[in-house]
C-alpha cells in the first residue's frame, strides 16, 4: 500500500508532536531513522504466506481426475463423483467443497502445481515434513535450519530487533523458519502484541507509556548493545501502537469463516495491514491424516482451506494489498492411489501445491502447471511418481517473488516454474 | 594476553556496590539489597568464594524442592520438572552452581521434545549438576553415555554396517571442538568409533556386535578406537579448551570475546586440567571481568530476567506462569530448539519478545500473575532520592541525568496510592532498555 | 434490572434499619404472619420468589463444623491480614453499628420471617418492575432502631405523600440514575419496596384487611397474586411450606421474549443436546416453572420443575424420555469404594441418527471427525450402521477406588477405576463387535507402549462365576514405586445378560459383574438421569495424590508448609461433606429436577 508509508510518517510525526511537546527533536530523529529502515524494505515489499496442510493431504481427492478409469477403479468407496466436482477442464475438477478456490482459479489468480515431490520419498510424517522444512532430502536428520531460515540468514547481515517472519497460531516454531541469525517469534493472536500498561490511575499509565517511548528514542553512544535494545524497544512500541490502532479499526467485509484457519488468516491479514516489515507468514492446518472414513473429515478440511483462503484473498484485495501477497500451500506427502479397507487412504507420495499470486507478476497464464501424475505408471510401492521437485517451487518463490538468491539456500539450482 | 586474566585489584580499583552488583548479577542473575550489602562488606575474595564454595541449603528449600521434584517425577510431567528447576534458581543458596548447570545444559543441549521422558531428562540434569562446577572432562565423558543424550542423537541408529553420523558430528561440532576444527573424514571415522554405543532397557549398553572394531584415523591419530578413546582424543586437542573458553567468556564476560581472551582462558583451562571451579573463580576475579567494557555488556536471557526480578524484588514466584513466560521469550527449559542450544545474546530480542519483557515488567509491578513481589515503598525523603534508591536496586545506578530527571518528574506528578506510585516507578525502570543488560 | 443496584442496597439497608414509627393511632394491619405472601402482593407478576424461616438455616450454618473449621484455619488467619479483608471488615462493622446488633443476629431476625420478591412486566424491551415485601418474624425487635435511622433516611430519600400516609406508615422516593426512581414504604410490621409507585400503592392496599380503613386512606381494593390462575396453580403444585420457593410464569415470559423462553430450536453443543435436549424443549414449551429449597435430616434439597407432558412434544423428542414407569435407567451399582457416576436413559442410536434435527449445522463436521477416529478402532465397520443399532436405551458410568494388584508397586498419580455399563439391544451380535473394538484398542495401545518402552499387554480371559471377563495382563508385571500414570489402567470387559461392561480396571469389572448378577440390579429407577458424587471416597483419592496438589500450590507461590496446610484444609472440608446428587425425571405432570446435598453423617 503506497500510501501506508506516508500515512505512517504523518501519523507518527503528529502523534510525536502531541505527546512529547518540547522534546520534539529526539522523536523526529526516531521517525527519520524508522523511515530510512522503511526505505530499505521499500524495495522488497513482497510477502509470502505459507499454509502448511499437516498430516498428508489426499491430493487425488482435492484435484480430482474424475473421469480417469484408474481413479474410479482405485477409489470405489471414497471417490468424488464426476457430477459433484467443480470442473477445471475436461479431466480435472476441484473437490465440491472448494468453491472459493474455484473462483480464484476462474479469476486467474490460482495456480495448481501438480506432481510435486522429491526423490526417494519418505512416508513418515516427521521425516517427510522435516524434508519439506529443510529442503534437504538427502539429509538423514534435520540439521537445525530450514529453507526460509537460511534465506533470511543470507538476506540480511543482522536481523536482531526486526521481525522478518512470523509464525501465527502454531504451538512450536516451524522448522522451516529456523535460522542461525534470526529468531522468528510465534504469535498466538494479535493480543500478544498488546502493550500492558500496568495498574494505577489512567493518566499515570499514559504518562508511563509516553516516557518509555521517549527513552527508547535516545541514542546511546558507545554502547552498541544498549543502542540495539533501545531501537528494538522503539520498534516494539511502534508495533504495539499500530496493531492497537488497527485492532480496533480493523474492518473487513470479507466473510472469514468461523474456523481455525479462518481466524489465523484473519490475524495474518491484520498483521500485514499493520505494515510491520514482516515478509514471511506461516500458518498451519492439521488433521489431514485420513486413514479411515475419510469422506466427511477430508471434505471439512478442504472446505476450511477454501473458505479461509478465499476470504483472505478478498480481504487483501479490499485493502489493495493483493499485488504484494503470494500464498502457497504444501503438505508433507499425498496419499496412496488405492483406497484402504476402512474407506480411507494411507501415506503416499506426490501431490499438488496451490499458489495464489497476483496477476501482474505472471509470466504465463495461471492455472494447471505440469501434468497430473499418471495413475497407472506408479512407483514400486504403488504410489504416484513426482515430476516436479518441490525445491523448484521453492526456488521460484525465493527468486521470482522474495528476490532472495536461491542457490545457497537450496544447495543447488532448480528449474523455476511459471506461476509467478 | 595473560594480563587480561590477572586478578582484579579491588583494593586499588574499588569494591563498591557497582562491582558487587556486577558480580552477583552475572553469577546469580540477581540479588537482594542485603546480599549486595553483604558482598560489599566481605570484599571480592570472600564474595567469590561464597559463590564458588558449596553453601548449605535451608530446610525450607530442601523440603520444597523435594516436594516439587517428587511430584514431577511421579507425574512424569516435564512442565512440573521445569517448575522445579525454576524454583531451584530462585531460592538456592548456590546460584552459581545452578547457572553452570543451565550453562552446560545449553552446551550439551538435549531436548525432551524427542527424548519424551521426564525421568531421563532429570537423570541428565542431575548428572550435569553434579559436574557443573566440577571437571569438564568428567562431565564430557559421562554425558556421552547418558541415555537421554543417546536417544536425542540417535545413538541406536549407529551401527557397524550403517554408521549414523549424527552423534559424531554433534559431539565434534557442538560439544568438543567447534566448527572448522575437523574434516568430514574425521566425522566419518568418529562415527565408526561410536558404533555400538546403544541404549537398551533404558540403560547405556555397549553393543559389541554392532561395533566397528577396525582401525580409524581421527584428527591425525590412528588406532582401533572405541568411543571412550575418541573422547580422550578430543579432550587433548587444543581446540577443545579453546571451545570451552569461548563459551565461558560468552557466558560471563562479553557476547563476542576476542581471540586473545579466548587463548588466555584456554591456557588456564588446560593448566587446571579442565577443573571448572578454579577457572571460573579466576575468571570472575579477573580484570577483564570487571573492565568497563565488560559491564552492562550481556543481554539478559529469559531465565536471568525472571530470576533476576524475583531475587531483586524479593518475590514469591508463580512458577508455572514464569516458566511459560520464559518459554514464550525463547528459553524453554529442557527443550532447547535444536542441539545447538540457545544462541542467546541479541537473538533473545525482537519486537515481540521486547514487548513481552515490557509486559512482564508491568505485570510484575501491577498484578500478581507472576507472583507476589515485595517491592515495598521506599519513600525515603524526596522523589529524587526515591528514584535514586530504586535505580540503585534495579540497575546498579547508572542512567543518564536526563533519565533520572524524567523519572523524578514522573514520580512527582503520579497519583494514586503510594503503592501505585512506586509500582509505576518500578515498572518504568524495569522497562528501560538498560534493565535488559546485565 | 434496577437502575442502580447500589441504590437498591442502600435503600434496603436503611429500610431494614427502621422500625416502627413513634406515631400513635396505628391502624390495624392484616396479620399476615404465617400466611403465604401470595395474598400480600398484587396480581400480574411473571415471577415470584419467597423465603420463609431461613433463620434455622443460618443458625445451622454458623454452628456447622465446616464453618468452624474455616474460621479457625491458618488460611483464614492469613486472609485476616490482607487489605481486602480490612475493607470488608470495615463495611461489616459499619453495618453492625447501624443495626445495633450482630450481623448473624440481624440475619436470623430478618430472614426468620417471610420475604417475597416479584417481577412485573413492563412494555416490551423494558426491564421488568420489581416489588419486594419483607415481613420480619419479630418486628418489635428492631423497632428501636428508628431513632438512628430517621435522620439517615431524611438524607437519602424524599418523603412523599405525607398527608396520605401519615398513619404509622411512611413512604419514600429515592432518585436513581437518570429518570429512574425507587419507592419504599415502611410500617412497623413490614417493609415494601418497588421500582413502580403504583405497584407500591397496590401492595400497601393489600396489607390492609379492613375495607373501611382502605377507603379512609384512599386506597383501592386490588386483586392479589393469589387470584392469578397461574400462580395459584403453581403454589398448589409445590405447597407453601418451603425454605424458599420460586414460581415463574414461563408462558407469559415466553410470549414476551419471542417464544420458547429464548431457547434455540437447535443446539450448538452436542453434549448439552444429548443430556438436556428433551428437558430444554419441555422448558421452552412450558407454562409454569417452579423451584423449591428445603432441608431434611440429611441436608439440602433443591427441586425445580416445569409443567408439561413429554408425550405431547414433537415426535423426535421422544428419544429423550422413557416410558414410565419402570423403564428408567438402572441405579448406580453399589460397588465398594464407589465415588460416583451417572445413569442416563437415552435412545442413543436414534438420537445419533437424527442428530441433525437437534444440532446446528456447524457441529455436524465434528461427528465426521469422531467417526473417522473411532473408525480406526472398528476396522471395516460403520458406526451408524453397525454399532448403534446394537445399543439399548441406557448407559451407566461409575467410578470407584481401585487397588493395584496388577502391579508390583503403584503408579505415581493414582486414579480411580472407571467403567461404562451399556445396555444392549442385540446382546449376541454386540459382544462380537465390542470384542473387536477391545482387541483393536489393545493392539493400538501396545504399539504406543512399544514406542515408549513399556510393558505390552496380552489378552487374557478370567471367569467370575459363569461370566467371562475379557481382560489383559502384562507380559511382566511392572515394578516400581512411581510408575507412569498409564499403569492405572488395565482394561476389562464383560457381558452380563443384556449389559456390556467396559472398564479401566479388572477389579472394578469383577465387582460390577457381581453387582449386576444380583436380581436387584434389574430394577429401574424412576428417573431420566441420575448423577451422584460421594465425598468420602473422593476425598480418599484426592488425598492419595496430595503431594501433587501441594506441588501445584507451591508452584503458584505458596511455601511448602502453606501448601500442605491448604490441601489439608481442603480435604478436611471435603470430608465434612456427605454426598451430592442430581436427578431428573419427566412424566405427564411435567419435568422435575432434584438436587440434594448432605453433610457427612458419620461420626
Amino acid at each position: 500500500m503506497k500510501t501506508s508509508r506516508r500515512n505512517f510518517l504523518a501519523r507518527s510525526a503528529a502523534a510525536g508532536v502531541v505527546s512529547i511537546g518540547a522534546a520534539a527533536p529526539p522523536f523526529l530523529n526516531r521517525a527519520a531513522w524508522a523511515a530510512s529502515e522503511e526505505g530499505e524494505k521499500d524495495r522488497n515489499d513482497q510477502i509470502l504466506v505459507l499454509v502448511e496442510l499437516a498430516g498428508g493431504n489426499d491430493g487425488l481427492n482435492t484435484v480430482v481426475p474424475f473421469s480417469d478409469e484408474a481413479y474410479l477403479k482405485a477409489r470405489p468407496g471414497t471417490r468424488i463423483a464426476a457430477e459433484a466436482v467443480l470442473k477445471l477442464d475436461d479431466a480435472l475438477g476441484l473437490h465440491p467443497q472448494m468453491s472459493g478456490m474455484k473462483e480464484l482459479y476462474d479469476e486467474g489468480l490460482l495456480s495448481i502445481v501438480q506432481g510435486v515431490g522429491y526423490p526417494n520419498p519418505d512416508r513418515s510424517h516427521f521425516r517427510s515434513m522435516d524434508i519439506w522444512h529443510s529442503a534437504r532430502p538427502g539429509d538423514e536428520e534435520f540439521r537445525g535450519d530450514g529453507w526460509l531460515g537460511r534465506a533470511l540468514d543470507q538476506s540480511q547481515k543482522d536481523h536482531a530487533g526486526r521481525l522478518p517472519a512470523l509464525a501465527v497460531g502454531t504451538d512450536r516454531l516451524p522448522r522451516a523458519l529456523l535460522g542461525h541469525k534470526v529468531n522468528v517469534p510465534m504469535l498466538r493472536s494479535i493480543d500478544a502484541f498488546k502493550w500492558n500498561n500496568g495498574s494505577g490511575p489512567e493518566a499515570d499509565r499514559k504518562r508511563r507509556r509516553e516516557l518509555i517511548e521517549k527513552f527508547a528514542a535516545e541514542r546511546a553512544a558507545g554502547n552498541p548493545s544498549l543502542d540495539f535494545l533501545r531501537r528494538t524497544t522503539a520498534s516494539a512500541a511502534l508495533t504495539a501502537k499500530r496493531l492497537g490502532e488497527l485492532g480496533d479499526d480493523y474492518k473487513t467485509t470479507a466473510g472469514y469463516p468461523d474456523n481455525g484457519l479462518g481466524k489465523k488468516l484473519k490475524t495474518v491479514a491484520q498483521l500485514i495491514t499493520a505494515d510491520l516489515g514482516t515478509r514471511i507468514f506461516f500458518v498451519s492446518l492439521g488433521g489431514f491424516d485420513t486413514h479411515s472414513q475419510q469422506e466427511g473429515a477430508h471434505a471439512a478440511l478442504v472446505g476450511e482451506l477454501s473458505t479461509a483462503l478465499s476470504a483472505f484473498c478478498e480481504d487483501m484485495a479490499e485493502h489493495q494489498l493483493s499485488d504484494r501477497i503470494l500464498v502457497a500451500t504444501y503438505s508433507e506427502f499425498g496419499r496412496r492411489v488405492q483406497e484402504n479397507g476402512s474407506l480411507g487412504t494411507d501415506h503416499g507420495t506426490a501431490s499438488q501445491m496451490f499458489v495464489v499470486a497476483p496477476k501482474g507478476h505472471r509470466k504465463s497464464k495461471a492455472g494447471l502447471i505440469g501434468k497430473h501424475p499418471s495413475l497407472t505408471d506408479l512407483d514400486p510401492e504403488g504410489d504416484m511418481k513426482f515430476h516436479t521437485d518441490f525445491r523448484s517451487v521453492y526456488a521460484t518463490i525465493l527468486e521470482n517473488w522474495l528476490e532472495f538468491p536461491s542457490e545457497k539456500v537450496l544447495g543447488g539450482t532448480f528449474a523455476k516454474l511459471d506461476f509467478v | 594476553m595473560a594480563h587480561l586474566l590477572e586478578r582484579y585489584d579491588s583494593a586499588r580499583h574499588g569494591w563498591s556496590r557497582r562491582e558487587a552488583t556486577h558480580l552477583l548479577w552475572r553469577c546469580a542473575a540477581g540479588a537482594s539489597p542485603s546480599e549486595i550489602d553483604r558482598s560489599v562488606d566481605e570484599g571480592m575474595t570472600k564474595s567469590v568464594a561464597r559463590l564458588i564454595d558449596s553453601q548449605p541449603e535451608s530446610d525450607e528449600f530442601t523440603a520444597t524442592e523435594n516436594l516439587l521434584h517428587r511430584s514431577a517425577l511421579k507425574s512424569g510431567n516435564i512442565n512440573s520438572l521445569k517448575n522445579w528447576w525454576l524454583y531451584r534458581f530462585l531460592k538456592t543458596a548456590n546460584p552459581l552452581a545452578e547457572k553452570m548447570t543451565l550453562f552446560w545444559h545449553n552446551h550439551f543441549a538435549t531436548s525432551n521434545a524427542k527424548v519424551r521422558s521426564t525421568e531421563k531428562m532429570d537423570v541428565q540434569n542431575a548428572l550435569i549438576r553434579q559436574h557443573a562446577l566440577g571437571n569438564f572432562a568428567e562431565l564430557f565423558r559421562t554425558i556421552a553415555r547418558d541415555v537421554a543424550m543417546l536417544l536425542w542423537l540417535d545413538g541406536n541408529a549407529n551401527r557397524k554396517r550403517h554408521p549414523n553420523e549424527n552423534f559424531a558430528r554433534e559431539v565434534m561440532e557442538l560439544f568438543a571442538l567447534g566448527v572448522g576444527n575437523y574434516s568430514e573424514k574425521d566425522i566419518k571415522e568418529t562415527a565408526r568409533a561410536f558404533t555400538g554405543w546403544h541404549v537398551r532397557n533404558d540403560e547405556f549398553w555397549f553393543n559389541k556386535v554392532q561395533h566397528d572394531a577396525g582401525k580409524k584415523t581421527i584428527l591425525g591419530k590412528s588406532g582401533p578406537f572405541k568411543g571412550d578413546d575418541v573422547l580422550e582424543i578430543f579432550l587433548e586437542h587444543p581446540a577443545c579448551a579453546r571451545f570451552v573458553a569461548t563459551k565461558l567468556l560468552a557466558g560471563f564476560v562479553r557476547h563476542d570475546p576476542d581471540s586473545a581472551m579466548v587463548d588466555a582462558l584456554a591456557e588456564r583451562i588446560r593448566a587446571h586440567k579442565f577443573e571448572i571451579a578454579p577457572v571460573v573463580q579466576e575468571l570472575i576475579s579477573s580484570q577483564v571481568f570487571y573492565a568497563p567494557t565488560s559491564r552492562r555488556a550481556l543481554i539478559k536471557s529469559p531465565v536471568e530476567l525472571v530470576v533476576g526480578a524475583h531475587r531483586t524484588l524479593d518475590g514469591r514466584a508463580h512458577l508455572s506462569e514464569c516458566v511459560q513466560l520464559m518459554s514464550d521469550l525463547g528459553q524453554n527449559l529442557f527443550e532447547p530448539p535444536t542441539v545447538k542450544g540457545w544462541e542467546g545474546g541479541r537473538l533473545w530480542i525482537n519486537s515481540a519478545t521486547m514487548l513481552q519483557r515490557a509486559n512482564f515488567a508491568s505485570q510484575v509491578t501491577g498484578g500478581e500473575r507472576f507472583g507476589k513481589f515485595g517491592a515495598s515503598p521506599r519513600t525515603r525523603g524526596s522523589e529524587s532520592e526515591t528514584v535514586t534508591s530504586y535505580l540503585d536496586l534495579l540497575l546498579a545506578g547508572s542512567v543518564s541525568k536526563s533519565t533520572h530527571q524524567e523519572l523524578t518528574n514522573y514520580l512527582r506528578k503520579a497519583g494514586g496510592s503510594t503503592k501505585e506510585q512506586t509500582s509505576g516507578l518500578v515498572q518504568l525502570i524495569m522497562t528501560l532498555p538498560e534493565y535488559q543488560l546485565i | 434490572m434496577i437502575a442502580s443496584p447500589r441504590l437498591l442496597i442502600s435503600c434496603l439497608l436503611t429500610a431494614f434499619a427502621t422500625g416502627s414509627f413513634a406515631q400513635d393511632a396505628l391502624p390495624e394491619v392484616k396479620q399476615l404472619k404465617g400466611e403465604p405472601l401470595l395474598s400480600a402482593l398484587p396480581s400480574g407478576a411473571v415471577a415470584f420468589a419467597e423465603t420463609s424461616g431461613l433463620d434455622g438455616l443460618i443458625a445451622a450454618l454458623k454452628a456447622s463444623p465446616i464453618y468452624q473449621t474455616l474460621m479457625e484455619s491458618e488460611q483464614f488467619k492469613e486472609f485476616h491480614s490482607t487489605e481486602e479483608f480490612e475493607k470488608v471488615q470495615n463495611g461489616l462493622s459499619l453495618a453492625e453499628f447501624i443495626l445495633r446488633m450482630d450481623l448473624w443476629e440481624a440475619g436470623e431476625k430478618i430472614f426468620g420471617g417471610r420475604a417475597g420478591l416479584a417481577l412485573y412486566p413492563k412494555k416490551e424491551g423494558e426491564q421488568p418492575d420489581v416489588l419486594f415485601l419483607l415481613r420480619p418474624a419479630d418486628p418489635r425487635a428492631w423497632s428501636k432502631q428508628r431513632i438512628w435511622t430517621d435522620p439517615l433516611l431524611g438524607l437519602a430519600a424524599k418523603r412523599i405523600d405525607r398527608k396520605r400516609f401519615s398513619w404509622g406508615l411512611k413512604a419514600y422516593e429515592v432518585h436513581g440514575d437518570g429518570d429512574s426512581s425507587a419507592f419504599f414504604a415502611l410500617h412497623k410490621d413490614w417493609v415494601a419496596f418497588s421500582t413502580n409507585a403504583k405497584l407500591l400503592e397496590k401492595t400497601i392496599s393489600l396489607q390492609i384487611d379492613d375495607p373501611k380503613e382502605r377507603t379512609r386512606r384512599k386506597l383501592k381494593k386490588t386483586p392479589s397474586l393469589e387470584n392469578d390462575a397461574a400462580f395459584k396453580r403453581m403454589a398448589g403444585m409445590v405447597g407453601g411450606d418451603h425454605l424458599a420457593r420460586v414460581l415463574v410464569d414461563t408462558k407469559t415470559i415466553s410470549k414476551a421474549t419471542g417464544g420458547r423462553l429464548g431457547l434455540p430450536e437447535k443446539m450448538d453443543n452436542a453434549l448439552v443436546s444429548l443430556v438436556a435436549g428433551g428437558i430444554l424443549e419441555m422448558a421452552a414449551q412450558s407454562n409454569y416453572g417452579t423451584i423449591t429449597l428445603d432441608t431434611d435430616e440429611h441436608g439440602i434439597v433443591l427441586e425445580a420443575g416445569f409443567d408439561g407432558d413429554p408425550d405431547k412434544l414433537d415426535e423426535r423428542f421422544q428419544v429423550f424420555f422413557s416410558d414410565h414407569p419402570n423403564s428408567g435407567p438402572p441405579a448406580l451399582p453399589e460397588v465398594p469404594g464407589l465415588i460416583g457416576g451417572f445413569s442416563i436413559y437415552r435412545d442413543l442410536a436414534t438420537w445419533y441418527k437424527g442428530r441433525d434435527e437437534f444440532l446446528v449445522e456447524s457441529t455436524l463436521p465434528g461427528f465426521d471427525k469422531f467417526e473417522a477416529g473411532v473408525g480406526n478402532l472398528l476396522p471395516g465397520k460403520d458406526i451408524g450402521e453397525d454399532v448403534l443399532p446394537l445399543l439399548g436405551n441406557s448407559v451407566t458410568f461409575v467410578s470407584a477406588l481401585q487397588s493395584y494388584d496388577h502391579l508390583k508397586g503403584e503408579p505415581g498419580i493414582k486414579l480411580p477405576g472407571f467403567a461404562f455399563i451399556i445396555e444392549l439391544e442385540e446382546a449376541e451380535q454386540a459382544t462380537d463387535i465390542f470384542q473387536l473394538f477391545f482387541q483393536t484398542l489393545l493392539s493400538v495401545l501396545n504399539f504406543e507402549a512399544g514406542k515408549q518402552n513399556r510393558q505390552p499387554w496380552l489378552i487374557d480371559v478370567k471367569m467370575s462365576e459363569e461370566i467371562k471377563i475379557t481382560t489383559a495382563r502384562y507380559l511382566e508385571n511392572p515394578k516400581g514405586e512411581d510408575l507412569s500414570i498409564v499403569f492405572n489402567f488395565l482394561p476389562a470387559s464383560a457381558r452380563v445378560g443384556n449389559n456390556y461392561i467396559v472398564s479401566s480396571s479388572l477389579e472394578l469389572c469383577e465387582q460390577l459383574v457381581d453387582a449386576l448378577a444380583k436380581p436387584e440390579s434389574d430394577q429401574r429407577i424412576d428417573e431420566n438421569l441420575h448423577f451422584e458424587v460421594r465425598f468420602q471416597p473422593l476425598a480418599n483419592i484426592l488425598a492419595a495424590n496430595s503431594d501433587h496438589f501441594e506441588a501445584q500450590r507451591v508452584s503458584e507461590g505458596r511455601t511448602a508448609k502453606q501448601a500442605k496446610a491448604d490441601i489439608s484444609l481442603f480435604l478436611t472440608i471435603m470430608r465434612g461433606l456427605g454426598a451430592f446428587s442430581i436427578s431428573t425425571s419427566a412424566d405427564q405432570d411435567g419435568f422435575k429436577f432434584r438436587v440434594t446435598g448432605s453433610l457427612n453423617q458419620a461420626k
